[in-house]
């Protein structure tokens, strides 16, 4: 009779370090523009901001980054990957929602720069690079097997 | 502000939410790319893993061998040193039986000129005692017996009862 034996498996790492920390960055980023928007709502009065207060009012953007912020927070501390995809695409929508509402303000009138627009797509870019690697991978706990504690 | 006001607020509202859905879809769909490649690095660690385990057991069976040869040569090596310490005793053997042998030669010889010499000696004596016997033989034929002898005068007449 002959024995089959088990195929070795590597079980994944949770997430990587790199996913987690811009997990976290992105979570910090959200919460401090949602608190930004509930807080000081009189601050985004500006021509800037005339479209992105078309798509939504400002205080259910500011709810919205918050809400944003706790589920990338929560998938970066629980090394969620699922929840992590899911938010950081949330992430990239509402970020590209402001980058687009800045360029559009400038096509529109009322700004006299294309920075805003520029640095909000770049983090939108930012955002869909991350969706586009692995956040969770087998050679890292592969590595630490073979060359050791000193390869973390 | 070249472009400026070439656009209505309406319509670049509509713009600005286009884009966030298309960049949605975007996500959603790399996403589905990322996850491909992470399945896929997942199929490489996994043949990895099992690349492993075959070695880790090839490696086993290998030492498994050289340790046998080990044991292997090891009794060889202890029947060589047994077989040279027999030859020693053999070699040994032989040269005690050599002397003896040479010890018992000598004897030997010296036996043989003792018994030869006692031949020697013996043939004398026999040759002496012969001759001796030979001559009192010759003797007594040439002596009369007393019976024998002629009466005194009368010549050979024989003595009459």
């Amino acid at each position: 009779m002959n024995m089959v034996l088990p195929v070795p498996t590597v079980e994944p790492d949770v997430m990587t370090k790199r996913a987690r920390g811009y997990l976290t960055v992105t979570a910090l980023r959200h919460v401090a523009v949602g608190i930004v928007c509930l807080a000081l709502p009189n601050d985004f009065k500006g021509d800037s901001y005339q479209i992105i207060i078309e798509v939504l009012p400002i205080g259910l953007w500011g709810l919205l980054f918050l809400a944003g912020g706790a589920h990338l927070g929560y998938a970066a501390v629980k090394g969620d990957e699922r929840q992590a995809r899911i938010g950081l695409s949330l992430s990239a929508v509402s970020t590209s929602l402001w980058a687009a509402g800045f360029f559009m303000a400038y096509f529109v009138g009322g700004i006299v720069t294309l920075i805003g627009g520029i640095l909000w797509t770049a983090l939108t870019l930012k955002d869909l690079v991350v969706c586009a690697q692995p956040m969770r991978s087998p050679f890292e706990r592969i590595t630490r097997e073979y060359v050791g504690p000193q390869a973390r | 502000m070249i472009i400026a006001q070439a656009i209505d607020g309406t319509v670049a509202t509509y713009i600005t939410a286009c884009v966030g859905a298309a960049v949605g879809l975007g996500g959603l769909w790399l996403n589905r790319i990322s996850q491909r490649e992470q399945n896929r690095q997942q199929r490489a660690a996994n043949k990895v893993a099992e690349d492993r385990a075959d070695l880790d057991e090839t490696a086993q069976a290998l030492a498994a061998t050289v340790r046998r040869a080990e044991l292997a040569e090891a009794g060889e090596d202890r029947k060589q040193k047994r077989i040279d310490q027999l030859e020693d005793e053999i070699e040994e053997e032989r040269s005690l039986r050599r002397v003896l042998f040479s010890a018992q030669e000598a004897r030997c010889r010296e036996v043989q000129a003792q018994l030869t010499d006692a031949l020697i000696t013996l043939r004398g004596v026999v040759t002496d005692e012969i001759a001796a016997a030979a001559a009192t033989t010759a003797l007594m034929l040439s002596t009369p017996h007393p019976h024998q002898l002629p009466p005194p005068g009368d010549g050979d007449k024989p003595d009459l009862p």
